[in-house]
């Protein structure tokens, strides 16, 4: 027996809503890039050494059983203590400017502080894949 | 451990400590035998050994820098170069600021790298001319050699790992090797003049002048 669509505008919007929504098994969730290039000349000026180039990508899969809080934190408005909120990972540079700012470190010494002491503590126990604790492992000159 | 953080951690406090303890133990001694040691009583006044040291620093003062214009200019711009670039280099402020949180100014970078390049190129002068030149030959020894030499490889070094040309790390660790070396065997070795000049100067021009009332350059 032939029957025909009783309603052939809603086929037409489930057929394009299924087809987008699955599409969507392949595209990222996450708010932030891959890769990042630190360059901030924005914060920092003329920069004296080339930039970093910075994988998220890399870090977060590394720090898969640490989690974000490993690096992302801010600021306990009752306790002033560094505290890792869900949902509120932000950029560096958006806390951290040129100059020193109510016990906020500087950016220069955030980075050096979140990037190098944590690679040098994986160094010191014996973790085989650290990252750079050089000046040139980081800012290799392209 | 790995080697970088030996040489950036516990090796470095180790050749800090040799200079630091090394290079005041010497001038104590120094003084120390000094006053046991039989001297014509010197000129009490000040200015005889000021001048004295101020002849030996400033160009072209004394005598025998006017006979050698060439290795005076040199020399001194050697010694600027390498007094200023391991306290006042970028790369080394930073690690001050690292390490202790300490900071001052740097350098400018096309500055320093010219500094770096002339510490390099004056290095391998002294060296030549410690080969070639008769009268200097004939007072030399293999040491004379040796510390121009590891003068030379540590700015060397440095430069290509500013440059990051060569290997970087291997490049670097040779850096921070070479510069923790000369720094332990400062105090003891001919390379103490850094310390021991101004008290030799010193005396040398008061003795020169309360008995002999002359100058000693």
């Amino acid at each position: 027996m032939r029957y025909k669509i009783q309603k052939p505008w809603l086929a037409i919007v489930l057929m394009i809503g299924t087809f987008l929504l699955g599409s969507t098994i392949w595209m990222d969730s996450s708010a932030q890039e891959d890769e990042y290039i630190l360059a901030h000349k924005d914060i920092f000026g003329e920069l004296r050494r080339p930039a970093v180039m910075f994988s998220h990508e890399l870090h977060a899969q590394a720090l898969e059983d640490e989690g974000c809080g490993a690096c992302h934190h801010t600021q306990d408005e009752e306790s002033g203590k560094l505290v890792y909120e869900e949902g509120e990972e932000l950029s560096c540079w958006e806390c951290h400017g040129p100059q020193e700012d109510n016990q906020t470190p500087p950016l220069q010494r955030a980075y050096h502080g979140s990037c190098t002491v944590c690679h040098r503590q994986q160094i010191k126990q014996n973790k085989p894949d650290s990252g750079p604790t050089t000046c040139g492992g980081c800012h290799v000159k392209p | 451990m790995d080697i970088y953080e030996f040489a950036r951690g516990p090796l470095a406090w180790i050749s800090f400590l040799i200079f630091i303890i090394g290079s005041l133990s010497r001038i104590i001694f120094l003084l120390y035998s000094a006053k046991t040691e039989p001297i014509l009583n010197p000129s009490q006044k000040n200015r005889d050994a000021l001048r004295s040291i101020l002849y030996g620093i400033i160009p072209f003062s004394s005598t025998i820098m006017r006979k050698r214009p060439f290795f005076t200019v040199v020399t001194i711009t050697f010694h600027i170069c390498v007094i200023l670039l391991p306290i006042f280099l970028l790369a080394h402020t930073v690690l001050w600021y690292e390490s202790w949180g300490i900071q001052w100014s740097s350098l400018p970078d096309t500055m320093a790298d010219i500094m770096t390049i002339w510490v390099i190129l004056a290095c391998l002068f002294f060296v030549i001319r410690r080969t070639t030149l008769g009268d200097v030959k004939k007072v030399s020894r293999p040491i004379d050699l040796l510390f121009p030499a590891i003068i030379l490889v540590t700015f060397l070094t440095g430069f290509l790992a500013s440059q990051q040309w060569g290997a970087y790390r291997p490049v670097l660790i040779m850096h921070i090797v070479t510069s923790e070396l000369l720094l332990a065997i400062l105090p003891f070795s001919k390379l103490g003049h850094m310390l021991f000049f101004w008290f030799s100067r010193a005396y040398m021009g008061a003795e020169f002048g309360k008995h002999l009332n002359a100058r000693d350059w």
